[in-house]
């Protein structure tokens, strides 16, 4: 009987130790409704470049200015706007079913770590955007949002850590194919959140209320 | 399977006291709220086996800031 008792203090232990070091509040649904955004505002976009293209002698070009560039800037950012406060609300809800504070040591960490590449991803896309210099925006955002993720993951589930690995693999790959940066930025933004996101739902979301 | 502790440190008899010990391993340093959080247990009962690591050198307990809410940190040693 002593054993028994012994086995699940250790097991609670290492628990305890587990939560304090990392997030476990993640929402992984949020992962699936950033997708969502992301393809709806991937599709929103693509219905914009279509409309921009034109015919000439030369064949078909988009008429590729600024005024598009910044619809798209805006867009981009009505999907970032959405989906930042979508992971927050899932996050808080799943973390008061638990009982847990959304705002800990771990949560602190998780965003101090993640910030920085993001951060960085972000003014160096800006700056592309400024400069017109248009084919390497969706490789920047990949690339530097899948680093920020894998230097979140060590303070939360260590899935993101892949997920983050695959943006910037995606990232490299679309690097490659200056005229798809639309499509990759679906597949990364869109359709990789909606599997990993999906994943995790059914991994973490949905634990039994005898945990 | 029955282990033998026989050098098992007192201090650690308390399960709190255990406890705390397991997260100041695991992290540098946690912070008092947090850890109170992650305890389940009040201020003042985690502050009163704080005290008691702290006399058996421990852990070290440091005021991060000085204004209100204070903010403690506790350190493994």
């Amino acid at each position: 009987m002593e054993d028994k008792n012994a086995l699940a203090e250790l097991s609670s232990i290492k628990s305890i130790m587990e939560r304090s070091t990392r997030f476990i509040s993640l929402s992984g649904l949020s992962g699936v409704m950033a997708g969502i955004y992301a393809l709806i505002g991937a599709g929103l976009a693509y219905k914009l470049l279509y409309k921009a293209e034109v015919e000439s002698e030369a064949g078909i070009y988009n008429d590729f200015n600024q005024n598009l560039a910044d619809k798209l800037f805006f867009i981009a950012l009505a999907v970032l706007v959405l989906s930042v406060a979508t992971g927050i609300w899932l996050t808080y809800r799943k973390a008061k079913r638990k009982g847990q504070h959304i705002w800990n040591q771990s949560s602190r960490l998780l965003l101090a770590n993640g910030a920085l590449p993001l951060f960085t991803g972000g003014c160096f896309v800006l700056i592309l955007l400024f400069k017109g210099d248009f084919a390497l925006i969706a490789p920047g955002c990949l690339i530097f949002y899948g680093l920020s993720l894998v230097a979140a993951s060590q303070y939360t589930f260590g899935d993101v850590k892949w997920l983050g690995i695959c943006e910037i693999g995606l990232g490299l790959i679309s690097t490659l194919f200056p005229g798809f940066g639309l499509y990759f930025w679906a597949l990364g933004f869109g359709v990789l959140h909606i599997v990993y996101g999906t994943i995790m739902h059914f991994k973490y979301d949905r634990e039994s209320s005898a945990n | 399977m029955k282990a033998a502790l026989t050098n098992f440190d007192k201090a650690f008899e308390n399960r709190i006291r255990l406890q705390a010990m397991s997260v100041l391993v695991a992290n540098e340093s946690y912070d008092f709220n947090s850890l109170k959080d992650l305890l389940n247990v009040t201020d003042g009962n985690l502050a009163s086996h704080l005290k008691a690591l702290e006399k058996e050198e421990y852990i070290t307990v440091n005021l991060i800031k000085a204004d209100s809410p204070s903010q403690f940190l506790i350190s493994c040693i």
